[in-house]
């Protein structure tokens, strides 16, 4: 069964193709952005003031900076905001925040990934599944 | 106010940037599309390499598939002026994307080039040639979204 298979994959579609897909294979790595493979597992916190704010689709990006240091923080979609009452108008440039999060496994990079916003005292929970 | 940023102020992009669905739909219907396009096309160029199906005739591999690979197209088109147009200045200025463009006027190119010429090692050169440009479209296409 297994040799016929292999028979069938070598007549039909041959080595050359198949060294194709395999290239095809290979060039679907890199990660980052999404998930939260590419940070790290311990919680981290960034308090600062927003001095750049793009928000929406594909997702969000905050540059706050904290104690001169220019970071990258990247927040929710649209529908992720919405569901705790986050106004795009509260992220304004001169906002200061407390964002808890992860930040980039990568060292030196000053980039995380928001889970909770903390503006005036009040919590705004993006990810309420996970522990911040 | 430059066109791009004229583009990503439009009322259509600002719907698209603050949805929940339609975004992720469009960014299927670009999946979708890039499937059908380059899907397609890898069959035919592989068709002419003669890696498979060498008892079909090249024009007839070529009638089946140029529909679809049309329709695909279209949908690449019509989705990914979508997608840019929601982020229009940052990705004009991202280096991947311009990449991305490059390629895909190489591979425009390339099958233009196929069309006027009958002679069969350039056809497969040229196929070769896709076959490259076209994955390479499409990991410039998915690092956008990393760099």
């Amino acid at each position: 069964m297994t040799r016929s298979v292999a028979v069938l994959i070598r007549t039909h579609i041959g080595t050359r193709a198949w060294l194709a897909i395999l290239l095809c294979c290979l060039t679907a790595s890199a990660a980052a952005h999404h998930g939260w493979r590419w940070a790290t597992d311990e919680e981290f916190e960034l308090s600062g003031t927003v001095k750049e704010a793009r928000l929406g689709n594909p997702h969000g990006e905050l540059k706050v900076d904290a104690d001169g240091d220019l970071w990258t923080v990247e927040v929710g979609q649209p529908w992720r905001h919405e569901r705790v009452d986050l106004k795009d108008d509260m992220l304004k440039p001169g906002t200061e925040l407390t964002i808890h999060g992860h930040r980039s496994a990568e060292a030196g990079e000053l980039l995380m990934k928001a889970e909770r916003l903390v503006i005036d005292g009040k919590d705004y929970n993006l990810y309420p599944d996970r522990k911040s | 106010m430059s066109i791009l940023a004229w583009l990503e102020a439009s009322g259509p992009a600002r719907i698209l940037a603050q949805s929940e669905w339609l975004y992720p739909l469009v960014n299927a219907g670009h999946i979708v599309g890039i499937a059908l396009l380059v899907g397609t096309v890898a069959a035919l160029d592989m068709r002419i390499l003669g890696w498979l199906g060498r008892s079909i005739a090249i024009a007839d591999v070529e009638r089946l598939l140029r529909p679809l690979a049309l329709i695909g197209l279209g949908l690449v088109i019509v989705t990914g002026l979508s997608l840019f147009s929601v982020q229009a200045t940052s990705y004009a200025e991202s280096t991947v994307f311009r990449i991305k463009l490059l390629l895909i006027a190489v591979a425009g190119l390339n099958a233009a080039l196929y069309q006027t010429t009958t002679h069969r090692l350039w056809h497969q050169i040229m196929a070769a040639l896709s076959l490259l440009l076209w994955l390479a479209v499409i990991t410039m296409g998915r690092l956008i979204g990393f760099r």
